[in-house]
């Protein structure tokens, strides 16, 4: 292109300016007529594109022969003068001389203060001069005073009164509007001089001169500042109201200001529509440049690091607040109030962040449930109806505080706390039948808890770079502690059954639980890493982590008759648990030209510790002391094959320690009907992990391939050994067994059918596992498959127009060698359509209709679930930061939440219903206006 | 001081007339809120988002190119670092090779994952020249502006004649002297000398690739296919520099 222009203009130029040529010449000299030798001197066109250039010789003198150009410009440089700007005319004459050209000298100060001391653009206007002023550098905290009296050519007496150029400034405005006062002494010390970015001085016109527009020289000057972009502060935030039929209502709003230095952020919501109304967007609104900041693990080691979860905890205690955003979907009626605030600050050395978050969430649900457990020879079914209404009240505080000690040299502290409080209300019925015929028993229930629990969680984190690039060392630590208190009431009356189907016994229960739970986990890793050359990288590393359980539970049997309470000491428990798990290890990495190969080992030794007893020892009392030592080794390869091709491979072996209750030596009574039993001999599972991904890309074409393989096999499993009396009563105890395994697999595929119109992605996953028990000392074996293809169709016929097609099915079997009659398949699919259009100018249409379908033919069920969502919206006020919207939900009336999973014995099948139809009518404001595009973007 | 200043600048005139030579350290910089804050199919508070999330890049460290040249021509590559912490990404990178005697390219040019060899002419660029100055990496340089027809933006560089040799980096060049500093759509990519090094007594060496291979193509192709595949991610709602270079 570039040369057909420059092709094409010297073809026109030969034909018709042929005759026009002429030559330029000029001599160049300063002020006081001395030559200036190799001044740059440059032939531009009347827009200053550039034509060509030369240097002046020992007398100062150019030429530029041939020049077509009827009028041009000449410009010339030397350093330390401004440049000169001269228009050259042709007037039918050869030679244009331009005689001697005089460039002036830059003042001493704007050369050595503007250009080499602060390094700030010098802008040139004529003699007049603007300059960057942001480039200067005062201390922090310096007013605009402060700045103005280091300025070249401006000077500031002590009384705050400005001279430019030696005339008065009278005036002083901001972003060119009046600053409070007029008065440039008070403004001037009260802006900070780091929000400013440009000054300029130009002489002030007079109320004559703004109405005919004829300048005259004034003795008075105006200022004006102009601010960083960055001090124009952003904020934007958005409210939504709505109310619908069912008595369902929902308001939400999020506000967020921020600059270079602080962001703040707050986030409500109320509702009681099941939606928490928060999305991804909205956390990241809420935490700001911290949203994707982790400073959780930090954990070192192999690959993924030492990552050991100690099962949290079920009372949510120690989640964070970002699981605040991602919250699923539990079925039932659920009501909502939320409410945050974050702070973050990040200004040279130091980050802040700082939040506090409020949770209320209840959740009121019906659940009915079907499972079926596989005994020797027959199986026991269970259907359960289940009332629960559950209230939880969270209030947590995080912070971080980040300082960078020096350049190689980096401190992280966080400390958070939480309080936790949950009421919980469960009673309903079970039903429990001898292979989905005979009766068993059957019993209601009444039980409730009453949580709370409180957490604090402390780390510091060092990180240290050396000098040496590729060297590093790392070391952290932190402490985190919980206690959690729980008191339940169990009450049920249960009725048994004999096997000509009458009831021949009764069983009440009253019973009060008190629980309580203290916790503290210490955590430490140290990381060191070495370059021993260009392309070897040796890493050693240790981690440490202890956790201490201090518990009891006392249970109270009320007595029917005068409801007295009394101590039961065969289901009251007294225990202590200390884990300790160390590990030391290295690796040696070897990365060259995009491929890298990492092996290592490393040494892990567990320390269990335990006791556990009745508060009448008499009752039962164990103790658990053992110690585990196992050498882990790791291999990692990892890469780029080509371009647009990535690879990964790794194997390594990680160990899972038995859990002190598996250990302890003591029977467990507390179930007459499901007696568990310790074992002292169990040793860590191994877990043999081997992983491959490969990545390849078309990125002219926008296609992309994904294939991924993980295979784990289990070596000392910790499976469950069960014996089944005549009676029913069921014993079991945790044994070592080796072959167990699982593996995963996924492909998927994404590229454009036309492009930018339709996209098409699939994937297709494959997992496949063997597991096992003994029942009656028979060994059962159970295969699982399953089969998940996936499909997603998005088409964007227009710009007004989106519509997304998505499909993904599971078709999961369980197949049981023993009970094979029990044999399961699964299968699930569900089929969604979203169609969003812009319909009309301001006017939006949004539909979504997901078709969900459930079957299992072992439980004989078959389940569909159409629900379709429908909304219209329009958008008013100016730019469109309003927005009126009616929805539908659940048009059908047809919501209902399914869970489903098979294991080694036990198959499972449960039903809530849900919130299902009804109309709501809302309104949004949003600040920086509503989004109008109906696609969704691609990515940024 | 006059007299003074003119001995001073005729002897520094006589040692550059030899410093035609020498090396060059650029910092590139790469801003991509500043790129996604542009595009166009964000709603402004997409982009205010993004600015509030990622808008801090005090972080961003850059990468280090390396510019060689000799009377014969030059060479622009990134600079090879040990700054990688034992990971080798492997990613091949663009390499400028230009002869200054003929006139002609031989860059090898990565593009949406094909690799392709430019034996042309050098491109020539229409340098506005404006009216501010700077000093870079020591120099006082000029600034010009050009526009670049692909990306559809405007390329700010900064130039000084104290280094009269007509090159730059990323392959810019002529204007009257060598170019220390690119800007790009303002503050988009930032590319600015750190170290420069001009030599006298001994001959660079331009540090040719042993093998120069790659799909032959010309720039007015190149240029084209680059076009092309913006417009398609723009209009995919797509940001397309995740997959060309700026």
């Amino acid at each position: 292109m570039m040369r057909m222009v420059c092709l094409s203009s010297f073809i026109f130029l030969n034909i018709f300016l042929s005759a026009q040529k002429y030559d330029i010449k000029g001599v160049i000299k300063d002020t006081l007529g001395e030559p200036l030798i190799a001044a740059t001197v440059m032939l531009m066109d009347k827009d200053s594109i550039l034509i060509e250039y030369t240097q002046t010789d020992l007398k100062g003198a150019f030429d530029f022969k041939s020049v077509r150009d009827k009028s041009c410009l000449i410009k010339t440089s030397y350093l330390g003068y401004f440049p000169l700007t001269v228009g050259v005319e042709y007037k039918n004459a050869d030679i244009v001389d331009l005689g001697t050209l005089r460039m002036v000298e830059i003042a001493k100060e704007l050369m050595e203060i503007v250009i080499k001391e602060a390094k700030a653009p010098l802008k040139l206007r004529g003699d007049t001069v603007e300059y960057d002023a942001s480039q200067f550098k005062v201390p922090q905290g310096s007013t605009l005073e402060d700045l103005l009296r280091r300025l070249p050519g401006l000077e500031v007496s002590q009384d705050g009164s400005i001279q430019a150029d030696g005339k008065g400034v009278s005036k002083l405005t901001v972003d060119g509007k009046t600053f409070f006062s007029e008065d440039p002494k008070f403004a001037i010390k009260n802006l900070p001089a780091e929000g400013v970015s440009k000054v300029q001085v130009f002489d002030k016109k007079d109320e004559e001169a703004l109405l005919t527009g004829k300048t005259t020289a004034t003795e008075e000057k105006t200022m004006n500042i102009e601010l960083k972009e960055e001090f124009k502060k952003g904020g934007f935030g958005k409210v939504t109201a709505g109310g619908g039929s069912e008595s369902r209502g929902e308001l939400k709003g999020n506000y967020n200001k921020f600059d270079s230095k602080h962001q703040i952020s707050l986030v409500g919501v109320a509702n009681n529509t099941g939606r928490n109304g928060l999305s991804w967007d909205d956390y990241q609104d809420f935490m700001g440049a911290n949203a994707w900041n982790d400073n959780d693990e930090y954990d070192y080691g192999f690959g993924g690091g030492f990552v050991r979860y100690f099962g949290g905890s079920a009372s949510g205690l120690e989640s964070k607040v970002s699981e605040a955003f991602w919250s699923g979907n539990n079925g039932g009626f659920p009501t909502n109030i939320i409410g945050g605030v974050n702070y973050n600050y990040d200004h040279k050395k130091t980050k802040f962040a700082g939040r506090y978050f409020f949770q209320n969430t209840g959740n009121e649900k019906l659940t009915e449930s079907d499972s079926r457990t596989f005994l020797s020879g027959f199986s026991l079914d269970n259907n359960r109806l289940e009332n629960q209404d559950k209230e939880s009240i969270n209030h947590r505080a995080e912070t971080m505080y980040q300082y960078n000690i020096d350049s190689l040299l980096t401190a992280v502290v966080t400390a958070d706390i939480a309080v936790v409080n949950t009421d919980q209300f469960q009673y309903g019925n079970t039903r429990l039948s001898r292979d989905g015929q005979q009766i068993t028993s059957a019993s209601s229930f009444d039980n409730s808890s009453d949580l709370s629990g409180r957490l604090i969680n402390t780390s510091l984190l060092l990180r240290k770079k050396f000098k040496k690039a590729g060297r590093a060392f790392g070391i952290n630590g932190s402490y985190l502690k919980t206690d959690i208190s729980d008191y339940q009431k169990r009450f049920s009356d249960n009725l048994f059954y004999n096997d000509a189907g009458i009831n021949d016994s009764t069983f009440v229960l009253r019973q009060f639980n008190n629980d309580t739970l203290d916790k503290f986990v210490i955590k430490a890793n140290v990381l060191f890493s070495e370059p021993l050359s260009k392309k070897l990288f040796f890493k050693i590393f240790y981690n440490f982590s202890s956790r201490n359980e201090t518990g009891n539970r006392y249970v109270d049997d009320q007595n029917l008759s005068d409801n007295n309470l009394i101590r039961n000491n065969a289901l009251s428990r007294i225990y202590e648990n200390t884990i300790l798990s160390q590990r030391a290890g290295s690796s040696m990495t070897f990365s060259h030209k995009g491929l890298n190969l990492t092996a290592g080992a490393a040494f892990q030794s567990f320390d269990l510790n335990g006791t556990y007893q009745s508060p009448d020892p008499a009752f039962f009392k164990g103790k658990v002391d053992n110690k585990f030592d196992l050498w882990l080794p790791y291999a990692e390869f990892n890469g780029s094959l080509t371009r647009n091709t990535w690879i990964n491979a790794d194997y390594g072996i990680s160990a899972t320690e038995p859990s002190i209750e598996n250990l302890l030596p003591v029977i467990d009574y507390s179930n007459p009907l499901f007696i568990t039993q310790g074992n002292p001999d169990l040793v860590p599972t191994l877990n043999h992990r081997v992983g491959v991904w490969f990545n390849h890309s078309w990125p002219a074409d926008a296609i992309r391939i994904n294939l991924s393989t993980n295979y784990t096999y289990f070596e000392d499993q910790i499976i469950m050994k069960q014996d089944v009396d005549e009676n029913l009563v069921t014993t079991s105890q945790p044994i070592n067994y080796s072959g167990g395994n699982q593996i995963w697999n996924n492909a998927g595929v994404s590229f454009p059918i036309v492009r930018n119109k339709i996209k098409m992605r699939t994937s297709f996953g494959y997992s496949g596992g063997k597991s096992f028990a003994f029942v009656n000392d028979i060994l059962n074996k159970t295969k699982t498959f399953r089969w998940s293809p996936g499909i997603n169709i998005d088409f964007t016929p227009t710009q007004k127009t989106a519509i997304y097609l998505s499909s993904n099915m599971s078709f999961s079997s369980t197949e049981y060698d023993i009970n094979t009659t029990q044999n399961q398949d699964i299968i699930s699919q569900n089929y969604n359509l979203d169609i969003n259009t812009n319909f009309a100018k301001g006017w939006f249409w949004n539909s979504t209709l997901r078709y969900s379908r459930f079957k299992n033919e072992r439980f004989g069920i078959e389940q569909d679930i159409p629900i379709i969502n429908l909304s219209v919206y329009k958008q008013i006020l100016k730019g469109n930061k309003g927005e009126i919207r009616l929805s539908l939900y659940d048009a059908l009336n047809k919501n209902i939440l399914i869970n489903q999973s098979t294991s080694v014995s036990r198959v499972f099948d449960s039903r809530t219903p849900s919130l299902a139809r009804y109309v709501m009518l809302s309104f949004s404001y949003n600040i920086k206006g509503m989004k109008s595009t109906v696609a969704r973007n691609d990515y940024w | 001081m006059i007299r003074i200043y003119l001995i001073i600048v005729i002897v520094f005139s006589a040692f550059i007339s030899y410093g035609q030579e020498g090396t060059i350290v650029f910092n590139r910089k790469y801003h991509w809120v500043n790129i996604a804050s542009k595009l166009p199919y964000l709603s402004q508070e997409e982009k205010d988002r993004i600015q509030l999330t990622w808008g801090n890049d005090t972080d961003n460290k850059g990468e280090d190119f390396l510019l060689t040249f000799n009377t014969e021509g030059s060479l622009y590559t990134k600079k090879e670092t040990e700054e990688n912490y034992g990971y080798s990404w492997g990613e091949e990178d663009d390499i400028f090779i230009r002869n200054h005697k003929t006139k002609m390219t031989r860059d090898i040019r990565i593009l949406l994952g094909k690799k392709y060899l430019i034996e042309d002419v050098i491109p020539k660029y229409k340098w506005k020249m404006l009216n501010e100055l700077k000093e870079i990496a020591g120099y006082v340089c000029m600034k010009a502006e050009t526009k670049d027809t692909v990306n559809n933006i405007s390329i700010y560089a900064w130039f000084t004649d104290k280094i009269p040799v007509m090159s730059g980096p990323e392959g810019f060049s002529g204007l009257p002297g060598m170019i220390l500093a690119l800007d790009f759509n303002t503050d988009d990519v930032n590319i600015i000398a750190t170290k420069v090094e001009l030599v006298s007594d001994k001959a660079v060496i331009l540090p040719l690739p042993k093998k120069i291979k790659g799909k032959n193509i010309l720039y007015d192709e190149y240029n084209s296919r680059k076009k092309k595949h913006i417009q398609l991610s723009m209009e995919g709602r797509r940001n397309p520099f995740w997959e060309v270079r700026y």
